[in-house]
C-alpha cells in the first residue's frame, strides 16, 4: 500500500469503548437522531403534530370551560360561609326582632331585606331587595353596570331584566307595587346572571334589615361567619319568631364538576394517544429500514424503541405546547359567551391550573406513551427483515375479539346496575365499552381485507393494504371511531334533553297564556272580561300570523274558592298525578280534552282506540296517574282508565294530560276557561314577546314562552362537525402514509396502465372503507353504551338526532372517500426509479 | 489463534411445509483474522443469507455461529447487538448511512451506543476519516456525499473501534468502477491490518481481490478457491501475496 492511499485499520489503542450498556451517551446519540429525523421530516409530522395539538386544545378549553360552568357559591353567599334567611311571616312583623337578634348574636353579619312586588304579565314576583354593596361579605354579590347605586328610600338601582319588565331605564321613574321610585343605575349579581332584582338602599338604623324603600320587607337574609354554634343557637332562640333557614356554603357540585372534567380529560387524552398511535406506526413502519441500519450496528432493542420514544416525547412536547396555546386563544374570546349559559361572570384567569398542569404534563406522557407499542413492535422485527423494510405479519386478531367482548359485555354488565347514578359504575362501564370497541377495530381491518376477494380491483387493493398494515390502520380506525362514537353519544343525549316542539313541548313559535297563573287556581271573572282575554289574545295571535288554540280545565265545585297569587277570587282546579313517596305526590296540570285540544294535539286516535280512557297522557306509567283535588290528595286510591297519547315524555309546558269530558261529568266536574295555546306563524321575536307580555297584563293573564334551547342543537351539531374533523384528520394521516408508502404499488400500476381514475379510486376506497368502518364501530358503541345505561328508561333515546347521525354517516365516509378521491389523481413522480431514501 | 467467524453446519429454512424453502444447507465456514473471503453464486443461492446469519442479523434453523469463538445460539437478542456493536461491521451496496446523522456522526454511532462519551467518539470518528481523506466532509449529511464517499464513510463506521469482522454484501454494486477499486483497496488495507473480511460480490474481477473465493449454490457451499493474483498483487510488488498466509 502506497503513503498516499487512504487507509482504515481497527485499532484497540485509539477507539475506547464504553460500558458496553450503552448508558446516557447512547440515549443522547439515539435522541439526536430521532430529533434530527423529526426536524428532516417536520412536514409529515405536521398533521400529526396539529391532531394531537388540537386534541390538547379542546382538552384544555374544555376544562376551562367546564370549571367556569359550575355556579359559583359568591351570588349567594358572598364571601361568607353561612346564609340565614329569616321569613318574616305575614306583613313580616316578626322580622325586626329577628334581624336585630341575628345582627347581635351572628356579628359581624351581612343583612338583605327582600320584599316582593307583583309584575304585571309575568307569572313570578320581583324582589326587591335593601342590600349594602360594600358589606362585610358583599363581595361578588353585587355590580354596577351603569349609573350609581341608590342611596335614598326613593330610589333604586335595576337588573337589565328588570329594566326590561317595567320599560325603564336609568333616570327614569319606576312603579314598584304601587310604590314610584327613580332608577338610579343598573346593578347585576355577577354570581347569578340570571338574578332579577331591584336594589334598594338599605335602611339606617333600627329599621336596617328590616325594610325595603321606606316599606316593610317580607324577608331577609344574613350573611356570616359565624361558627355553627352560635347559628344553631339562634335557630333554637327564635323557634316562637320568625322562621330560620340556614343554608351553608357548599360546593355548588364542585366535586361532580372536577369528576367530570377528569373524564373528560381522560378520554380527551385516550383520543390524544390514538391519534398518536396511529402517528405512531406510520413512522415506525417509515422509519423500519433505518432502525434496521441502526441494528446492524449493534444498537439494542431498548435503544431502537428509543429512537421512536424520543420521537413521540418530542412531538408530544411541541403539541402539547401548540395545544395549550390553542385552547386558551379559544378559551379567551370563549368565555364571555359562555357567561349566558353558566349564569354568572367568568374570570376568564380563574382556572384549575393544578389539573390544566397536570393535563399538560400528560399532554407530553401520552404521546410518547403512545409511541411504546409501535417502538416495542419495531425494535422485534428482526434486522435483516427491517432492512428490506417488510412490516411485520399481523398478530392474529382472535385473542382481541374475545378480549373485545369480554369488555362490552363488562361495560354493559357496569351500566345497566349503575342507573345513571352510581358514577364509579358508570365511569367504569363506559370505559370498558371504549375499550372494547378500541379491541375490535383491528379485527374489523382483518375482516374488511379478508371480505375484499370479491369486491373490484381498486377496492380489494385498497382493503389488502389496509390488512398488511393492521398496526396502523388499527390504531388508525380506533382513533375514527372514538372521534365518532363520542360526537354521537353526545349528540343523542342533548336530543333526548332538548325539549322542542316536535317532542311535546313549547317551540320557538308557540306561546301559553294563561288565564291566571301557573297556580293550579283560575281567576273567577266575569262574563265580559272573558270575552276581553278571548279577544285580546285572538288579536295579538292574528298579529303574529297565528291561531289560538283554547284551553279549559275541570274543577270540583264543592271545592271552595280561594285567592290567586295576585289577590283575586279563583277557583281551584283539578290535577293528575302520582305517589311519589309515602305522603308524596307529583302533579302536572289536567286540561280538558274539548274538541279543540283534540284537534290540536291529535288525541282522537287513543280516544277511539280506548273509548273507556278517562286519563290521556304522553307520560310514561300511565296507568298510575289519578286525579288529584288542587288543595288535597283526596282520592289517593283513585286510578281510573287511562291510554297513551303522541307527545313529551318528560317535562313539558305544552298540555300532555287530559280528562275526557265524559270522565269529568262522570266525577261532577265542571270545565272552565284556562287559556290558549297559540302558535304563531314564525318564530317570535322580542318585540312578539313584549307584545304578549303587555296584552297578557292588560288582561289579567300571563304568558309564557319557551326557555330558548336552541343551544343543545348547537351542542348536537357542533360536537358531530367536531367530531368529524378529528376523524377525517385522522383519516387524512393514515390514507395519506398508507398511500405515500404505496407509492412503489401505484408506480407499477401507472406503468402498466393504469389511470388516473384508478388511482382515484383506490385512495377513495381506503378513505372510504376506513371512515365506514369508524363511523359504525362509533355509533354501535355510544348506542351500546346509551342503551346500556337508559335501560331502564328507554324513552329518551327515542328522540334520534337525525340530521347529526345523517353527518356522521353517510357523510363522513362519503365525504372522506371525495376528499380521496379528489386528491389522488396525480401520478406518482419517477414512474421509472425508486425515490432515493 | 480463535477465527473471527466460523460457521458449523449451518442451515437456514425459510417457511413452513410445502412452501419451506432452503436457504442454506450444512453450510461451513471459517474466517482468519486478516483473511478476506469472497462469496460468488448466482442469484438467489443464499449467498446473502449465508452473510445475515454470520453478522448474527438472522438466526440460522440449525448448525452455529462463532464470532471471535463465542456461539451465538446462546446469546440473547441485547447480547448479540453487543456483539455486533464489538465485533463486526457491515457495508451493504446502499450504503445504509443513516440520513440524518452527518458523516462523523454516523461513524461514531456504533461507539456512542457503546457507552463512549460523545467527544471523544467525535474525536475517534474525525481520526477515521482522516486516514480516509475525507476530514473536510465530517460535517456533510449522507445526500450531500458522492457514492464512493458514501462507502467510505460506511467502510470507516464498519471497522470504527476494535472491530475485526467486515461483512461486506455487494460494496461496490452502486459505485462506478473508479469508485469501486477505492473501496477494495480500502477493505485489503482493512485486512492486511488484522481485520477479516467476507465479501458477496457477483463480480469475478472484485473477488480476485479476495484471499479465497468460495461458490455458494442452491444453498450449499459447493467450492472453495483462491483466486489468481489479481490487481491487489500488481499494485503491491513487495506486499504479501494473496493465498501466501497460512491457514
Amino acid at each position: 500500500m502506497t503513503a498516499a492511499q487512504p487507509q482504515v485499520r481497527p485499532s484497540a489503542d485509539r477507539q475506547p469503548y464504553g460500558s458496553g450498556s450503552g448508558g446516557m451517551p447512547a440515549a443522547l446519540a439515539v435522541l439526536r437522531w430521532s430529533w434530527r429525523l423529526l426536524r428532516r421530516e417536520w412536514r409529515r409530522q405536521a398533521l400529526l403534530t396539529a391532531l394531537i395539538a388540537t386534541a390538547v386544545g379542546a382538552a384544555v378549553c374544555g376544562l376551562a370551560a367546564v370549571h367556569a360552568y359550575v355556579q359559583t357559591p359568591a351570588g349567594t353567599f358572598g364571601s361568607a360561609s353561612q346564609r340565614l334567611h329569616l321569613d318574616g311571616g305575614a306583613g313580616g312583623a316578626a322580622l325586626p326582632a329577628a334581624v336585630a337578634e341575628a345582627r347581635a348574636k351572628l356579628a359581624p353579619a351581612d343583612v338583605t331585606a327582600h320584599r316582593l312586588v307583583p309584575v304585571p304579565g309575568a307569572l313570578d314576583g320581583l324582589d326587591i331587595r335593601a342590600e349594602d354593596p360594600r358589606g362585610p361579605f358583599a363581595a361578588g354579590r353585587l355590580r354596577l353596570l351603569s349609573g350609581r347605586y341608590p342611596s335614598g328610600s326613593g330610589e333604586v338601582a335595576l337588573t337589565p331584566s328588570a329594566a326590561d319588565l317595567f320599560h325603564t331605564r336609568t333616570g327614569a321613574p319606576v312603579v314598584l307595587g304601587g310604590q314610584r321610585l327613580t332608577v338610579t343605575g343598573t346593578v347585576q349579581n355577577p354570581g347569578l346572571l340570571g338574578d332579577t332584582f331591584a336594589l334598594a338602599a338599605p335602611a339606617a338604623g333600627s329599621a336596617a334589615g328590616s325594610t325595603v324603600a321606606g316599606r316593610p320587607a317580607t324577608s331577609a337574609d344574613v350573611l356570616t361567619d359565624a361558627p355553627s354554634s352560635a347559628v344553631d343557637a339562634l335557630r333554637r332562640s327564635s323557634s316562637g319568631g320568625a322562621p330560620v333557614m340556614v343554608e351553608q356554603r357548599g360546593d355548588f357540585g364542585r366535586a361532580a364538576a372536577d369528576a367530570f372534567i377528569v373524564a373528560l380529560a381522560t378520554v380527551g387524552l385516550l383520543l390524544v394517544s390514538l391519534v398518536a398511535a396511529a402517528g405512531f406506526a406510520a413512522v415506525a413502519q417509515r422509519r423500519l429500514r433505518q432502525i434496521g441500519m441502526l441494528g446492524t450496528i449493534g444498537a439494542t432493542d431498548r435503544q431502537l424503541r428509543l429512537v421512536l420514544l424520543g420521537h413521540g416525547a418530542l412531538t408530544g412536547a411541541v403539541a402539547t405546547a401548540g395545544g395549550a396555546i390553542l385552547g386558551g386563544a379559544v378559551w379567551m374570546p370563549l368565555a364571555p359567551w359562555l357567561e349566558s349559559a353558566a349564569g354568572h361572570r367568568i374570570d376568564r384567569l380563574a382556572l384549575p391550573w393544578p389539573m390544566l398542569t397536570l393535563l399538560l404534563v400528560f399532554g407530553v406522557l401520552t404521546p410518547t406513551a403512545a409511541a411504546w407499542w409501535p417502538a416495542r413492535a419495531m425494535a422485534r422485527v428482526p434486522t435483516a427483515q427491517a432492512l428490506s423494510a417488510r412490516p411485520p405479519r399481523p398478530l392474529p386478531a382472535r385473542q382481541s375479539v374475545w378480549a373485545a367482548a369480554a369488555l362490552l359485555a363488562a361495560g354493559a354488565g357496569a351500566l345497566i346496575p349503575a342507573h345513571r347514578a352510581n358514577g364509579l359504575l358508570v365511569v367504569a362501564g363506559i370505559v370498558a365499552v371504549v375499550l372494547g370497541m378500541l379491541l375490535l377495530s383491528a379485527p374489523v381491518v382483518r375482516l374488511m381485507a379478508a371480505a375484499a376477494r370479491r369486491t373490484p380491483f381498486t377496492t380489494r387493493l385498497a382493503l389488502r393494504d389496509l390488512g398488511r398494515h393492521q398496526a396502523r390502520s388499527g390504531a388508525a380506525l380506533a382513533a375514527i371511531t372514538l372521534a365518532i362514537g363520542l360526537p354521537v353519544a353526545i349528540s343523542v343525549l342533548a336530543a333526548a334533553s332538548q325539549h322542542t316542539a316536535d317532542t311535546g313541548n313549547l317551540s320557538d313559535r308557540q306561546t301559553m297564556i294563561r288565564a291566571g297563573t301557573r297556580d293550579p287556581v283560575i281567576p273567577l271573572l266575569s262574563d265580559a272580561a272573558r270575552r276581553a282575554q278571548q279577544s285580546a289574545v285572538g288579536r295579538w295571535a292574528a298579529s303574529v300570523g297565528g291561531t289560538a288554540t283554547p284551553l279549559e280545565m275541570a274543577y270540583d265545585p264543592a271545592v271552595p274558592h280561594t285567592s290567586t297569587r295576585s289577590g283575586l277570587d279563583g277557583q281551584p282546579v283539578v290535577e293528575t298525578g302520582r305517589r311519589t313517596g309515602a305522603n308524596v305526590w307529583s302533579s302536572i296540570p289536567l286540561y280538558v280534552a274539548t274538541p279543540a285540544a283534540v284537534r290540536e294535539f291529535g288525541l282522537g286516535a287513543a280516544i277511539k282506540a280506548a273509548p273507556d280512557a278517562q286519563i290521556l297522557s304522553s307520560l310514561p306509567g300511565s296507568p298510575e296517574l289519578t286525579v288529584l283535588g288542587a288543595t288535597g290528595r283526596d282520592r289517593p286510591g283513585d286510578a281510573p282508565p287511562s291510554a297513551h297519547v303522541p307527545g313529551s315524555s318528560t317535562y313539558t309546558s305544552v298540555p300532555h294530560a287530559f280528562l275526557t269530558p265524559a270522565a269529568a261529568r262522570a266525577r261532577g266536574l265542571r270545565t272552565i276557561p284556562a287559556g290558549w295555546l297559540v302558535t304563531a306563524g314564525h318564530e317570535l321575536t322580542g318585540q312578539d314577546r313584549a307584545a304578549a307580555r303587555d296584552m297578557a297584563a292588560a288582561g289579567g293573564m300571563s304568558a309564557e314562552f319557551r326557555d330558548r334551547q336552541g343551544g343543545l342543537r348547537t351542542v348536537r351539531l357542533v360536537s358531530v362537525a367536531a367530531g368529524a374533523a378529528l376523524a377525517l384528520g385522522v383519516l387524512a394521516m393514515t390514507v395519506g402514509t398508507l398511500r405515500a408508502e404505496s407509492t412503489d404499488d401505484l408506480r407499477t400500476l401507472t406503468a402498466t396502465g393504469a389511470t388516473s381514475g384508478n388511482r382515484r379510486a383506490l385512495t377513495a376506497a381506503t378513505a372510504g372503507s376506513l371512515a365506514l368502518a369508524g363511523t359504525v364501530l362509533g355509533t354501535l358503541g355510544a348506542y351500546l353504551v346509551l342503551l346500556s345505561a337508559y335501560s331502564d328508561d328507554l324513552s329518551p333515546l327515542a328522540h334520534v338526532p337525525v340530521v347529526p347521525l345523517l353527518m356522521a354517516f353517510p357523510g363522513i365516509p362519503v365525504l372522506a372517500a371525495a376528499v380521496g378521491w379528489l386528491s389522488a389523481g396525480r401520478e406518482p413522480p419517477g414512474l421509472a426509479r425508486r425515490l432515493l431514501e | 489463534m480463535t477465527a473471527p467467524l466460523e460457521l458449523r453446519g449451518v442451515s437456514k429454512t425459510y417457511g413452513e411445509g410445502p412452501a419451506a424453502v432452503q436457504a442454506l444447507v450444512e453450510a461451513n465456514l471459517s474466517v482468519a483474522a486478516g483473511e478476506m473471503v469472497a462469496v460468488m453464486g448466482p442469484s438467489g443461492s443464499g449467498k446473502s443469507t449465508l452473510l445475515t446469519i454470520a453478522g448474527s442479523l438472522e438466526e440460522p434453523t440449525s448448525g452455529e455461529v462463532y464470532i471471535e469463538g463465542t456461539p451465538l445460539s446462546g446469546l440473547s437478542r441485547d447480547d448479540r447487538a453487543r456483539l455486533r456493536r464489538r465485533h463486526i461491521g457491515y457495508v451493504f451496496q446502499d450504503f445504509n448511512l443513516l440520513a440524518g446523522l452527518t458523516a462523523v456522526e454516523n461513524i461514531t454511532m456504533p461507539l456512542e451506543l457503546d457507552g463512549v462519551r460523545s467527544r471523544q467518539a467525535r474525536r475517534a470518528g474525525l481520526a477515521a476519516l482522516e486516514e480516509l481523506g475525507l476530514a473536510d466532509r465530517a460535517g456533510s449529511f449522507p445526500d450531500e456525499l458522492s457514492g464512493g464517499q458514501r462507502q467510505r464513510v460506511a467502510l470507516a463506521r464498519a471497522l470504527v473501534g476494535e472491530r475485526r469482522l467486515l461483512l461486506a454484501d455487494e460494496p461496490t454494486g452502486a459505485l462506478d468502477s473508479h469508485s469501486g477499486e477505492g473501496v477494495m483497496r480500502l477493505i485489503r488495507s482493512a485486512c492486511h491490518s488484522g481485520a477479516a473480511a467476507v465479501m458477496v460480490t457477483h463480480d469475478a474481477q472484485l473477488a480476485s481481490w479476495a484471499d479465497r473465493v468460495v461458490f455458494v449454490r442452491d444453498g450449499a457451499i459447493v467450492d472453495s478457491t483462491s483466486p489468481l493474483a489479481g490487481p491487489e498483487s500488481l499494485l503491491t510488488p513487495g506486499g504479501p501475496q494473496p493465498g501466501e498466509e497460512a491457514r
